[in-house]
């Protein structure tokens, strides 16, 4: 499978609950993912990511260029030594324009963030994300799946064994759960109440952030929460439209990263700045302190590799700033 | 008494201007809003306020526990919970127990704000308020003058950072000068100063997106995590058509050819609101039009959170937007300060004008 002459791309997407890589060839194709948690520390998670793909891949497989996105993409683009750091509204759209260049709406939903982009003709032309409210997002199911002690990959597939959902607000997420707890005691089933939830976060994105947007089919959904089968025929359920879920829903952001990486190599070829695949033993240290020089008490954040002062940001006048 | 109002972005330069030319040696000049500022505002305004109620009432007590008396606190009303402010900030410094004195400069309201006008003016006769309040409006137009020339070098410095520096240090030097013939020499030395001391990329051919929305909003880089300058850092020339011009300056209020880019804006606004609904909300849809028809890439609306006349933009929006083919980002602030998510709009929009514009060919 891998190639002395071919050369190879890696993506990191560093989001609040996953943290995913993707390894794509010349020619955009996936060659190998990892999904793994990012359970609050970015930094260890990137390097497991990048020890696992390692595993996969073997050491001898050279990266021409890397990326990285998401929400993490700042600390990771300094760990890893990324060549481009974009947001992941952009990495999303170029994964899924790879994978079905006629897509003129992307639904994406992560951990924090729901998303929706809208294309056409391959540009895109408008986007938007969830503004003040987090209802609906990845992090609110798993809280509820691990409330009603359901494994979150269970969760689609009970939503798709009932047929008779309940009637659950949507709109804010102590609503939700209020509503929740509220039909349980009355006896209601949990399929019942799963499917309920999972119709009224559908409705909640589709009024919230895809408010005023032109849905047009063919519309691709990815992000964690596309696991879960029951938000897909919810979203089927109100557009009346078919929904495609790409085979990579939950590492798109990576694969993203991944073509940056490759499309900016190919315009301005130069040697890489990626580290090695070695990152998982070095030693990173990010340690923070509160700048007294004015009342904004700026958090400051340090990073250091193997001792060696690397970058440091947070300051808003901007005086600690360092970043290479 | 030692007179204080609270910071409102650059035009603080323009308040502190006219204090000082009513021969007003005691005021504190107040400092920018800062983490506690915020803080203090939330902690003593009722939670569904807007953001701006909040930060101003922080910056309010900031002022007086330095030693401030006498405080300015609104300078004009509109439609909204905005003329509320002022009688709402007394009842709630009262109940906290400070002593001072609200000051209302409310236009609308001619006996109140002579009286007003008189308390603030009181170390000088009536015609020399006139004129300090003169050299107040003149200077504003030069304030203005250095934001619009920041926010266009700040795109293209070469140095990052250059032009901010040249920036305070005139502002700084617009405030203090004297003199109607050396402030009339002022646009001169601000053209000057910048292509002198920063040093821009002529290659470039920077993005150009319009900033409009909730007054303090834009012009208070406190609320809007400084957007201008991230859009700056992007390389992308911003500017915006909100600031205090148009009530203060009446010397153009009176001139009867001067083009005010609102009005030419509420005018565009007229097919989709026909009345005036408080704060930006015919001028922030009219925008759009009125960037369209000058070239610009894109524009980015601002409001807080609860700010009701934004709210109606915001739906309107959408729909102005595709009719003419331009592209807006709305932009919700409230009192937050996690950079990543207005930063990552930021990107992803300026990617999406730029990909527009290059009709789909690369970055």
């Amino acid at each position: 499978m891998i190639d002395s002459k071919e050369k190879y791309f890696l993506g990191v997407d560093v989001g609040s609950i996953s943290t995913n890589l993707a390894v794509i060839d010349n020619s955009k194709e996936l060659i190998e993912s990892v999904y793994i948690r990012t359970d609050g520390k970015p930094v260890d998670s990137v390097q497991k990511g990048i020890k696992l793909m390692r595993d996969q891949l073997g050491e001898e497989l050279t990266i021409t260029g890397a990326g990285s996105t998401g929400s993490g993409r700042k600390l990771t683009g300094v760990i890893i030594g990324a060549d481009i750091v974009k947001n992941e509204i952009t990495a999303h759209a170029l994964a899924s324009l790879h994978y079905n260049p006629d897509v003129q709406t992307v639904i994406e939903i992560g951990g924090q963030d729901s998303k929706i982009i809208i294309i056409r003709n391959g540009i895109v032309v408008d986007f938007a994300m969830n503004t003040v409210c987090a209802a609906g997002t990845g992090s609110f199911l798993d809280m509820q799946a691990n409330r009603l002690e359901i494994p979150i990959e269970k969760f689609g597939e009970l939503a798709l064994q009932s047929d008779n959902a309940v009637s659950i607000a949507g709109r804010c997420t102590v609503f939700a759960e209020s509503d929740m707890i509220h039909k349980q005691q009355l006896g209601h089933p949990t399929k019942d109440i799963i499917k309920g939830l999972c119709e009224a976060l559908g409705r909640n994105y589709l009024n919230n952030v895809g408010k005023g947007k032109d849905i047009r089919s063919p519309i691709m959904f990815q992000g964690g929460v596309a696991a879960n089968i029951g938000m897909k025929e919810t979203f089927e359920k109100y557009l009346e439209q078919e929904i495609i879920v790409p085979e990579n829903y939950a590492v798109m952001g990576a694969i993203g990263a991944a073509i940056l990486a490759q499309e900016d190599a190919m315009k301005r070829p130069k040697k890489s700045n990626f580290q090695s695949w070695d990152i998982s033993e070095m030693d990173f240290q990010t340690s923070g302190f509160e700048c007294d020089g004015c009342s904004n008490i700026c958090e400051i954040v340090e990073i250091r590799r193997n001792d060696t002062l690397i970058a440091r940001w947070g300051s808003r006048c901007r005086k600690w700033d360092l970043i290479d | 008494m030692p007179l204080s109002f609270p910071y409102v972005g650059t035009f603080t330069y323009v308040f502190e201007s006219i204090a000082r030319g009513m021969k007003r040696d005691d005021i504190i000049v107040p400092d920018e809003p800062t983490y506690r500022t915020k803080q203090l505002g939330s902690q003593h305004s009722s939670e569904f306020v807007c953001t701006p109620f909040k930060m101003l009432l922080g910056s309010i007590i900031e002022v007086i526990e330095k030693g401030a008396y006498e405080i300015v606190a609104t300078v004009f009303v509109d439609y909204c919970r905005l003329g509320y402010y002022s009688p709402l900030y007394k009842i709630i410094l009262d109940d906290l127990g400070y002593d001072f004195d609200l000051i209302n400069l409310d236009w609308f309201n001619k006996i109140e704000f002579f009286t007003s006008f008189k308390k603030l003016a009181c170390n000088v006769n009536a015609v020399q308020a006139f004129q300090a309040f003169r050299v107040g409006w003149i200077k504003n137009r030069y304030i203005d003058q250095i934001d619009k020339t920041l926010y266009s070098y700040g795109a293209v410095e070469i140095e990052k950072g250059a032009s901010y520096k040249v920036a305070h240090k005139l502002y700084r030097q617009v405030v203090e000068t004297e003199g109607m013939k050396n402030i009339r020499m002022l646009p001169k030395i601000i053209r000057k100063t910048f292509d002198d001391e920063v040093e821009i990329d002529t290659e470039a051919k920077p993005l150009k997106v319009g900033v409009v929305g909730e007054l303090y909003a834009v012009v208070e880089p406190a609320i809007n995590l400084d957007i201008m300058r991230r859009l700056n850092d992007i390389g992308v020339i911003t500017e915006t058509p909100i600031t205090f011009t148009r009530w203060i300056d009446l010397g153009q209020r009176m001139n009867p050819f001067k083009k005010w880019h609102y009005k030419a804006c509420i005018k565009h606004a007229k097919p989709y609101v026909r009345y005036p609904l408080g704060g930006k909300t015919r001028e922030s849809l009219g925008a759009v039009i009125e960037y369209k028809e000058k070239g610009w890439d894109g524009v980015i609306h601002l409001y807080p959170f609860t700010c009701m006349p934004e709210i109606i933009s915001r739906s309107i929006l959408p729909q102005v937007s595709k009719e003419h083919d331009m592209p807006v980002l709305s932009l919700v602030l409230d009192e937050h300060t996690g950079e990543a998510g207005i930063q990552t709009r930021l990107e992803a929009f300026v990617d999406l004008l730029e990909r527009k514009r290059n009709d789909g060919n690369g970055f």
